[in-house]
């Protein structure tokens, strides 16, 4: 039955298998493909150059980042330091002015006058 | 993590203690780039990159890409050193890092696919009209027949590429697939059922063309 000669004589035909020996064939032939483990000649100097040109731009990017930062940082302390100056002063002028005004011994005598008045004052006929 | 990312074809001729020599030498390696010896790393360049370019090829066909992406794999793996654990060996871990890499050139070429099936070359359709007439299991890998399934497996899409390449030509599990790809068993199950329905549609549609 798989004598190749006579196999090689049958004409192609639908019949002979169709879509799934076909796919069988070519899976076979896929396994047949010896794997190509052939490497170019200085691949790995090549990949260890590469390396070191991506990582030095990267290791520059960092340390003038860093450095950046650093850089800011001091204006940024003094900036902060001045606002908190500023706003220390304005809020110690500025201490609870309703209690400065109101809770004064002048203030308490002034209001026990004005309820005094209130209670002894008549309430005016209805109109 | 316990796959073997050897396919069954290659010649087993290692030892279990080359095996255990070569994984100590790549530990040793390791240590010594992590430690700030960067030249080390061309020693584990020049161990690994057969096996590398070896995988690549069966994905990729245009030889400038495939030193690209083996590249890409490398540049990959010193990154991400720090990730390796030690507890599997560095080959594993290295061959699933050229999977992913492989599967993300894969999609990415995918808008721009090879030439479709339709303009076969002369020796391909020949090989084509005759495949019933070669013997059961003959070694007909012709130069035709190859350029035809490297052709047949372009035109998958990446995922079922991926699978068709691993469970149907290297024999491989569904567990090891798992753990070569990341995906989960269930949706290596899945994806092989799809790529193989695949596979069968473009045979099929390779089928009837040669009788037009």
């Amino acid at each position: 039955m798989n004598d190749p000669q006579s196999a090689a004589k049958r004409p192609p035909a639908r019949s002979a298998g169709g879509t799934p020996d076909l796919q069988r064939r070519l899976l076979d032939v896929a396994r047949q493909i010896p794997a190509d483990e052939s490497v170019p000649a200085g691949f790995a100097r090549r990949v260890q150059h590469e390396l070191a040109r991506t990582a030095q731009p990267i290791a520059d990017a960092w340390s003038d980042w860093s450095r950046g930062l650093w850089q800011a940082l001091v204006p940024a302390l003094g900036c902060f330091a001045l606002v908190m100056t500023l706003s220390g002063r304005h809020v110690g002028s500025r201490q609870n002015p309703v209690a400065t005004t109101l809770d004064t011994p002048e203030s308490d005598a002034a209001e026990i006058a004005l309820w005094q008045e209130l209670e002894t004052t008549e309430p005016e006929a209805e109109l | 993590m316990n796959a073997a990312p050897d396919s069954p074809g290659r010649p087993n001729a290692e030892t279990e203690d080359d095996r255990a020599a070569r994984r100590q030498a790549d530990s040793a390696a390791i240590t010594a780039v992590r430690a700030g010896d960067t030249a080390r790393f061309e020693e584990l360049i020049e161990r690994h990159s057969p096996r590398l370019f070896g995988l690549t090829r069966k994905y990729v066909r245009r030889e400038a890409d495939v030193a690209d992406l083996v590249q890409e794999v490398w540049i990959r793996a010193f990154r991400r050193l720090d990730s390796w654990r030690g507890d599997a060996p560095f080959e594993h871990w290295l061959t699933r890092l050229a999977v992913n890499v492989c599967y993300d050139h894969l999609r990415g070429e995918q808008r721009r696919k090879e030439s479709p099936l339709t303009d076969l070359t002369d020796d391909e359709a020949a090989w084509l009209e005759h495949h019933p007439a070669a013997p059961e299991g003959g070694t007909d890998a012709s130069t035709a027949a190859r350029s035809l399934v490297q052709r047949l497996l372009a035109q998958l899409s990446p995922a079922s590429r991926l699978v068709i390449q691993m469970l149907e030509i290297e024999d491989r599990s569904v567990k090891e697939i798992s753990a070569v790809t990341g995906w989960s068993t269930p949706l290596v199950k899945v994806r092989a059922f799809r790529a193989r329905a695949e596979l069968r549609k473009i045979v099929a549609t390779l089928d009837v063309r040669k009788y037009l």
